[in-house]
């Protein structure tokens, strides 16, 4: 186990490295003669990077540590030898010189206040985000069904393929997925896999900061609005519960950042093109992770449109069209060919998963289906994504429900909440009140966010869980207040006193509710914190899952094939162990099969053990093999949710 | 800037400040208890036998 782990581990390093540079040659052409716009391009570029690697690779089936690492020393190698010089370590060298440099300005210019807030925010932060992900074993229902299944599965063959399971929510675009993968491949173990969300969070946050930053707002209420929007209590909740919903909320607000850069600022940009193109490959990128951004753009849309209209001391389009167009026309054909590999790079991580489900079921969005009105536009597998009037008003009803999280504590799933916390509601809402009445540029920001709430909630499935697609909402609040501090008059030092106590609150208050992902009890975390790190196994954390799954653990042997039948929404992740040692087999039954069926079915699927569990397997064929086990038949019970084929004697 | 101008911004953004007050002891009323529960079961857990169980949520 040693040997395998520092093994991964400095596979890990180069492929880490390799990465480092391919992003680095990403971002150059792409790059902003902004700081706050260089931060957001830089933390998409690596994500976008690793995930377009992780996705080569293992369509080929080489998802690795060795060949990821061949592929991270081929990167470093060809950079190093054939690259062009501003690629070149040497100039990688310079940037983070200069970039170390802009941080210290930074951060000296801060008042002392904020200074301390920051430094005992981050610190904090970090240590919740550590414990939980090195505490906890996922345990958020739909990270349980699909999310993770598919990690378990291409990190345990090697390859990114579909497979057979009942839970065909499998064929969802899957960069989310893909870009999870770097935490489990390396390791082989998911110990790490409650971080993937960062990343995302990351961007999130740096986005906040560039949209303030681009609508003119100074650095320190800039900074401030990005630690608000940071401690969302959804948004945090969702980044440790391996949801892909941060993905899509960093990428929504990474849009509107660009958009706002390109078309409020009083200087134009000095490389329009590449964030014309950055923008692109943010939306391309999205949309390999969940179709919805697709609605949330329409905001982005109107933003940009809107924005352009009203922008003042440059003519209509030239900003966005016109100037990205002429620069183009002047650039290298080394430019054009990396902007036009870009493209295609981005194009294929948009497009890959619906093209596949195409081609494969003849529905780009398998497994789910679209209606619009009352018209069936594209079958259904399992689900419908229905667009229409009623369902925005019962999402609009539902919200006005959870307004003010009156109704019982945030928890991941956000069934009875908004999930938007302290801050936003606290300090958001009053100065979002107030900045739509003074700000020309904020009323326009709001209606972008308000209209793709809006075409979010046409298709939106009505459900408790409806608000989980519109953790990105808050960000606007906090833009608000960041906006409403930077325009205070020359107030009183008693006046700061009061707001900065409120920031204090607000955003301890938005932590503390968030250490225990809002449902985790003191004695789940000891239980967990009692075993080895290596074994704290998603199938012991019985939150949402039922105690057959650990009974699957404890009694069949690693190296043997377990059996499942679980429903379209069963929990498959728990069945393949921390380490991705289980091979699993789906074995189809039916509840009037009889015993000797039962049994032919596994041995022709090679196993003798078959995993059912309540609420996870149909009620009959658990009633079906209870009886057989009752009945001394061949099949009998070894342990609850566990049965066994007799060995032949 | 006039002085006129200058008082009335600042009585606006006390106005805003007190609505933020306000606004944020409306969401404690409801969300109070909830944000503090795991921080008091932690504490219970600490320090057995100093603070009564409150049941749960």
């Amino acid at each position: 186990m040693n040997w395998q782990i520092v093994f991964g581990c400095v596979c890990w390093i180069v492929s880490t490295l390799g990465l480092f540079q391919l992003a680095y040659a990403v971002y150059r052409p792409l790059r902003s003669d902004r700081p706050a716009m260089n931060a957001v391009c830089i933390t998409f570029v690596l994500m976008f990077s690793a995930t377009l690697l992780a996705l080569a690779m293992g369509l080929v089936g080489l998802l690795r540590p060795l060949p990821m690492a061949v592929l991270g020393g081929g990167i470093l190698a060809i950079f190093g030898l054939l690259g062009p010089e501003e690629t070149r370590l040497a100039r990688i060298h310079q940037d983070l010189g200069r970039v170390s440099a802009l941080i210290r300005a930074w951060w000296t210019g801060m008042p002392s206040w904020l200074k301390w807030l920051t430094g005992i925010g981050v610190f904090l932060s970090t240590l919740r985000f550590i414990f939980l992900v090195l505490a906890l074993p996922p345990f958020v229902w739909d990270a349980l069904t699909y999310h993770l299944t598919n990690v378990a599965y291409w990190t345990q063959q090697g390859r990114i393929e579909l497979f057979d399971t009942p839970v065909i929510r499998i064929y969802s675009p899957a960069n989310f997925e893909v870009l999870t993968t770097w935490l489990t491949v390396f390791l082989h173990h998911d110990a790490l896999i409650e971080a993937s969300g960062i990343p995302s969070y990351v961007l999130g946050v740096l986005a906040v900061y560039a949209t303030c930053r681009g609508l003119g707002i100074s650095r320190s209420p800039s900074w401030l609005a990005a630690m608000g929007y940071g401690s969302t209590p959804a948004l945090l909740l969702a980044t440790t519960g391996t949801k892909n919903d941060p993905q899509v909320a960093a990428m929504y607000l990474s849009i509107v950042a660009i958009v706002v850069n390109l078309v409020r600022r009083r200087e134009p940009e000095d490389n329009p093109l590449g964030q014309v193109v950055l923008a692109v490959l943010v939306a391309l990128y999205a949309l390999g992770t969940k179709a919805y951004i697709a609605h949330l753009l329409t905001g982005a849309a109107l933003l940009a449109v809107l924005g352009v209209w009203t922008a003042s001391g440059g003519k209509p389009w030239s900003r966005i069209l016109v100037a990205p167009r002429d620069q183009f026309r002047r650039a290298s054909a080394g430019i054009r060919l990396a902007l036009g590999a870009l493209v295609i790079g981005g194009a294929f991580l948009g497009g890959y998963w619906n093209i596949r489900n195409w081609v494969l079921t003849g529905n780009p969005f398998f497994p789910y289906g679209v209606t619009i009105g009352g018209d069936q536009v594209l079958p259904s597998g399992d689900r419908t994504a229905h667009l229409g009037l009623e369902r925005l008003v019962t999402n609009l009803e539902l919200t006005g429900e959870k307004f003010g999280d009156r109704l019982g504590p945030i928890v991941p799933d956000l069934p009875d909440t908004t999930g938007w916390g302290w801050f936003a509601y606290g300090l958001g809402l009053p100065a979002l009140a107030w900045m739509l009445v003074r700000r020309s540029d904020m009323r326009l920001l709001f209606a972008a966010f308000a209209l793709s709430l809006l075409v979010l909630f046409l298709s939106d499935r009505p459900s408790p869980w409806n608000m989980r697609y519109a953790i990105w909402f808050p960000a606007v609040l906090a833009i608000a207040f960041a906006a409403f501090v930077d325009g205070l008059p020359d107030v009183s030092a008693g006046y700061w006193k009061v707001l900065i106590g409120l920031s204090v609150i607000t955003l301890g208050f938005n932590l503390v509710m968030t250490v225990n992902e809002g449902r985790v009890k003191p004695q789940d975390f000891q239980m967990m914190l009692s075993r080895p790190i290596w074994d704290r196994q998603a199938a012991y954390l019985r939150l949402t899952v039922p105690e057959e799954y650990a009974n699957a653990l404890e009694f069949v042997p690693r190296d043997a094939i377990l059996g499942y039948n679980v429903t379209s929404n069963g929990f498959v992740y728990p069945l393949y162990r921390a380490d991705f040692s289980q091979t699993l087999v789906y074995i189809p039954l039916s509840a009037d099969e009889s015993c000797d069926d039962v049994a032919q079915a596994l041995d022709e699927h090679g196993t003798r053990y078959l995993f059912v569990a309540p609420e996870q397997t149909d009620d009959g064929i658990r009633a079906m093999l209870g009886r057989c086990a009752g009945s001394g038949s061949i099949i009998r019970e070894r342990a609850r949710g566990l049965y066994v084929v007799k060995e032949q004697q | 800037m006039s002085s006129k101008s200058s008082n009335s911004l600042r009585a606006q953004a006390w106005v805003v400040l007190i609505c933020m007050v306000l606004v944020t002891l409306w969401y404690a009323s409801s969300q109070l208890l909830y944000s503090l529960y795991f921080a008091y079961q932690l504490a219970r857990l600490l320090f057995p036998g100093i603070m009564p169980d409150v049941g749960s949520l």
